[in-house]
């Protein structure tokens, strides 16, 4: 968040010794390049992978002062190197964690490709009910983490993650 | 023991006479009334109340029995002569007490029967004056005199013109309608020197003067608002590219009159409803400037974000009544 943005929420809430809040309906945060290190001699075989990341502080500065009502409405991912497509991936497994309270992982997807799915290139859930992250959400770190398993590629290789969510900013001192 | 009660008795009723005697002065002179009583000698035996009164120039001489009484003989030569005296007196009394009114004040002293003895009037306006009833049995004629001081009362202001400044409402300018000594209506247009808006509210003054309470709603529309900032020395952005509200203010206040004129200093709580555009811009933007290239991270915002606040507002005005 820029330092005119921050200082209208802090003056709008501080100044005023009352209340501020921004609803957000719709927002999308993408983590690039997400590396998956590659399984040598996985040719025939299904085996898994998993990785990690934290959204990088300065772009989700903004996001994470969503602090009320967080839910997760869906998650995108999308290969963007070392392979054309997710095709090879056949179960998937994507939860949100907070390093200093296991308490508060939560379970964001569980995904298991039908055979109507098999030509899909990318792989896209909408919740049927969004999860509420909230609390994980507020913490001071949050990590996403991926299980992949499927005939995975012998390189390394790379995705592109996507959440989109909707919250609050609410200040009331 | 008996005594004593009896004489406690006697005191009750002597403080009672004189309790009410006073209260009835007392609501009398509150009313705006000069009540008094002027005792009216009768020199013929011929005696009784007669109640003078003020009365509009233009209208009828009232008959004000002050107790039910056979009338009296009209052709007495003694009655005659005692109401002429009584009308003297009361008349007399009436023009010296309205030397200084405006001629729609007079004296007028009404009887049920003639004769009618017409007055050179004393004041402007004074009105033939005649006897009432007399009591013969009576030492004097008891006169009340009643004046109905009229109360020119001055039409309120109905119009006005009024300017303000404040927070969150800007400069403001508004017309002002007092459809009630108690109620101002205003509506009007500014600026919160970012874009243009209008404002419309009431406020309610409970004791015309003094204490006031303001229930307003106003709207600005979206403007650039960087201007602004960097008079404070703030950076651009592009978050402050399209800024513009509604509001609505609850406020309590003290409004001070003066003639036509009215200052007033209101203060309480506003609610700020609006949208920020913009705003992934906004995040681009910091992050090009923190890590000197797009991050691995990007936020993109779909929906301009609906903001509402409560925030305290303050305005400072001058009214002023013009018609």
């Amino acid at each position: 968040m820029t330092m005119t943005l921050r200082l209208l929420v802090v003056l709008a809430a501080l100044a005023s010794g009352c209340s501020f809040e921004a609803d957000l309906s719709e927002v999308e945060i993408t983590q690039h390049g997400v590396k998956v290190p590659g399984k040598p001699g996985s040719g025939t075989a299904d085996q898994s992978a998993s990785a990690s990341f934290a959204f990088s502080k300065a772009a989700s500065d903004l996001a994470k002062s969503i602090n009320r009502d967080v839910q997760i409405h869906q998650i995108a991912i999308a290969a963007s190197g070392g392979v054309p497509n997710l095709t090879f991936i056949k179960s998937m497994h994507v939860t949100m964690a907070t390093p200093s309270n296991p308490d508060l992982t939560v379970e964001l997807l569980s995904y298991d490709r039908t055979q109507s799915e098999s030509d899909g290139w990318d792989i896209q859930v909408t919740m049927p009910v969004p999860i509420d992250v909230t609390a994980t959400w507020v913490a001071a770190r949050t990590e996403i983490e991926i299980e992949m398993a499927g005939r995975l590629p012998q390189q390394d290789w790379a995705v592109d993650v996507t959440l989109t969510f909707s919250g609050k900013i609410t200040y009331e001192p | 023991m008996g005594k004593v009660q009896t004489h406690m008795t006697a005191r009750i009723c002597i403080f009672g006479s004189v309790f009410l005697t006073a209260t009835c002065l007392v609501l009398g002179v509150a009313a705006g009334r000069d009540v008094s009583v002027a005792p009216i000698p009768s020199d013929a035996g011929a005696e009784g109340p007669a109640r003078l009164f003020d009365a509009g120039a233009n209208s009828a001489p009232d008959l004000l029995p002050v107790a039910s009484s056979p009338p009296i003989d009209a052709g007495s030569a003694n009655m005659q002569d005692a109401a002429a005296h009584a009308e003297m007196r009361a008349v007399d009394a009436a023009g010296s007490a309205d030397a200084s009114a405006p001629p729609a004040e007079s004296a007028v002293a009404v009887r049920t029967d003639p004769p009618s003895v017409p007055v050179a009037p004393s004041a402007p306006g004074a009105r033939r004056v005649s006897i009432d009833r007399a009591f013969p049995q009576q030492e004097s004629l008891p006169v009340v005199t009643e004046r109905l001081a009229p109360v020119p009362r001055k039409r309120l202001p109905l119009l006005g013109v009024v300017a303000d400044v404040g927070a969150p409402d800007g400069l403001i300018a508004s017309l002002a309608v007092r459809p009630l000594k108690w109620v101002r209506l205003s509506a009007g247009g500014g600026s919160n020197f970012v874009s243009a808006g209008w404002r419309a509210g009431v406020t309610l003054l409970p004791l015309v003067d003094g204490i006031s309470a303001s229930f307003e709603y106003g709207r600005y529309q979206v403007g650039n608002a960087n201007t602004l900032a960097s008079t404070f020395g703030a950076d651009s952005s592009p978050v402050l590219e399209r800024v513009g509200y509604e509001y609505m203010n609850m406020q309590l206040g003290f409004d001070y009159a003066y003639h036509d004129w009215v200052f007033f200093l209101h203060a309480g709580a506003t609610r700020l409803r609006g949208q920020l555009h913009n705003l992934d811009s906004s995040i681009r933007d910091a992050t090009e400037r923190e890590t000197g290239t797009t991050g691995t991270t990007n936020v993109v915002v779909r929906q301009d974000p609906n903001v509402k606040a409560t925030a305290p507002s303050l305005k400072l005005g001058l009214a002023y009544y013009v018609w």
